[in-house]
């Protein structure tokens, strides 16, 4: 006898789930989906509710991430195939869309989403000016002109300004 | 959204953003922000990735002192500059196979212990002298997980050498010899006694023979040797891990081992090559099995199995021994097949001998007809096999 041993008896019942955007968007997701988000998994164990409302992810980027969930929990994929997905899936994202994925990724606990977003989110600031960084993140320059200056003279091997870009 | 775009994220997730970063990447976020750069929890110092990636005009050499010198000051001012109460997560240091001052690594060194460091990570090709570790380490409370590798004579090795808090140990090419008072770069052949929090235990590399493992909470136990060996077998003396829940191996040699008693044991990792070329003689293909057979059996309790192309190979030299065999895992719940390491023939068939399926499966009358050849062609091989 070939079984899926013990995942057998949950995706046998095809139990799922209803998850609200902030914006009221309702989506059905399967458990077995869900439960991959560890924050989703505690909210289903705690109670009975088949509805769970997130007040801090908009519609958009929650319909990114339940794509991301669905596909990782279908046994039928190779996981090959998941990795070319997870490639597929954050390629040619605006950086502000990152944004939002990486926040939801953190509030919902779906670690290994958060870390191929923060990866890419790291790979397009390659190649940035320091200005940029310091833009698209909110960071405060608190250094005083002279000690950035310092700091820039003692690594300056590691600067070569003329390929870097601010857009 | 576009209308309220977030600008600011939380600095739990700036910080992992940009522990992605490459190191010249890292060294430039540098000057983004005092406190934020000055928090970072982990710190990954790479002298060959900073080197390729400097954009100076540096001829690559082995022993560039010029850039080592750039390299080990830009790490210090880095260090000194940090938020001085901030703690570090993970500390890495990787210097390959680039002459390192010793005075240089134990400075890094006694910063991250002191710094409340948990996850250590040394792969530094300490010259002319080797680096030691500093006391500080002995007593850490937080340090966790270390990874550290030899270079012939790069590190010496404290004596005793005892961390009861540590959790995870990485060693690299290191020897355990019997009397290790002569050789400060050896482990004594017994040296994981007192260390009573291991849980994990890969020796990578490592010259095992002799050596005896006594751990009583330790779970994971990982030995591979990547080179081939110009030994046959490898003969560990004891190996005593009553918790012990996963055994994983790879190797050119036999690994035996006549005391080893898993009572826990639920997932194996075979990968056991025979490269039969010289110096390897025809005794190889008699011993390798009746070695291999051997070994899979003391590994019987075991319920998840996972057996590498080579290793079938291995079984395969010997139908005869297979027949006479009992069934190597009367519990098991799962085998895995993987294929190939290097595909030299897309086209060429996988195919399991029958003789090596009949073995493993003995017992599990209820699912060997289950198996195919066709089965053994796909990629990622793999069936889950109730038990009837």
């Amino acid at each position: 006898m070939v079984t899926t041993d013990e995942k057998g008896p949950l995706t046998a019942k095809k139990k799922s789930v209803i998850i609200r955007s902030c914006d009221g968007d309702e989506f059905l997701v399967s458990e077995s989906a869900a439960v991959l988000s560890t924050s989703l998994k505690k909210i289903l164990e705690e109670k009975e509710d088949r509805l769970i409302h997130l007040s801090d992810i908009d519609n958009k980027t929650l319909a990114m991430v339940i794509a991301y969930l669905s596909t990782h929990a279908d046994d039928g994929l190779s996981d090959d195939l998941k990795r070319s997905f997870d490639q597929e899936f954050v390629s040619g994202k605006e950086f502000d869309v990152l944004k939002y994925l990486v926040l939801a990724t953190d509030t919902l606990q779906v670690t290994c989403l958060c870390y191929t977003v923060a990866k890419k989110m790291a790979d397009i600031m390659k190649n940035k000016l320091v200005e940029w960084v310091r833009r698209e993140f909110d960071i405060q320059n608190d250094y005083t002109p002279e000690a950035e200056a310092e700091i820039r003279r003692l690594d300056a091997w590691a600067w070569d300004d003329r390929q870097l870009e601010d857009d | 959204m576009e209308e309220d775009r977030i600008s600011k994220l939380p600095d739990a997730i700036i910080q992992q953003i940009f522990s992605s970063l490459d190191p010249k990447q890292a060294v430039q976020t540098s000057v983004l922000s005092t406190k934020l750069w000055s928090t970072l929890p982990d710190l990954r110092f790479d002298y060959g990735h900073l080197l390729i990636q400097s954009g100076m005009d540096i001829p690559w050499t082995y022993n560039n002192t010029e850039f080592m010198s750039h390299f080990t000051r830009f790490v210090i001012h880095f260090l000194s500059r940090r938020d001085d109460s901030s703690t570090i997560g993970k500390f890495q240091l990787t210097s390959a196979d680039l002459a390192t001052d010793s005075t240089f690594v134990e400075t890094c060194l006694y910063y991250a212990i002191n710094h409340g460091v948990q996850h250590l990570d040394l792969d530094v090709y300490s010259s002319p002298t080797p680096f030691r570790f500093p006391d500080s380490v002995f007593v850490s409370k937080t340090l966790r997980e270390l990874r550290v590798r030899q270079y012939t004579r790069s590190v010496v090795v404290p004596k005793p050498f005892v961390l009861p808090n540590l959790k995870t140990l990485y060693l690299d090419s290191f020897k355990f010899i019997e009397d290790n008072n002569g050789d400060p770069y050896s482990f004594p052949k017994e040296p994981f006694s007192k260390f009573d929090n291991l849980e994990k235990l890969t020796l990578h590399r490592c010259e095992v023979s002799g050596m005896i493992i006594c751990s009583a909470k330790l779970r994971i136990l990982e030995i591979s040797f990547r080179a081939p060996l110009f030994s046959r077998e490898t003969k560990m003396e004891q190996i005593l891990a009553p918790k012990l829940t996963s055994f994983r191996y790879e190797g050119y040699v036999s690994l035996v081992c006549p005391k080893m008693d898993f009572p826990c044991l639920e997932e194996v990792y075979f990968d056991n090559f025979a490269n039969l070329q010289t110096p390897y003689t025809d005794d190889i293909k008699k011993k390798m099995p009746l070695n291999l057979v051997r070994m899979l059996q003391q590994l019987g309790n075991a319920k998840f199995v996972t057996l590498s192309f080579h290793t079938r190979e291995v079984l395969a030299m010997d139908p005869h021994l297979l027949e006479q065999s009992p069934s190597p895992f009367p519990y098991m719940k799962c085998l895995k097949l993987t294929k190939r390491r290097q595909i030299i023939h897309p086209t060429l068939m996988e195919t399991v001998p029958q003789t090596v399926m009949n073995y493993l499966t003995k017992g599990h009358s209820a699912y060997g007809s289950q198996l195919r050849d066709s089965d053994l062609c796909c990629k990622n091989f793999s069936k889950t096999i109730s038990q009837h």
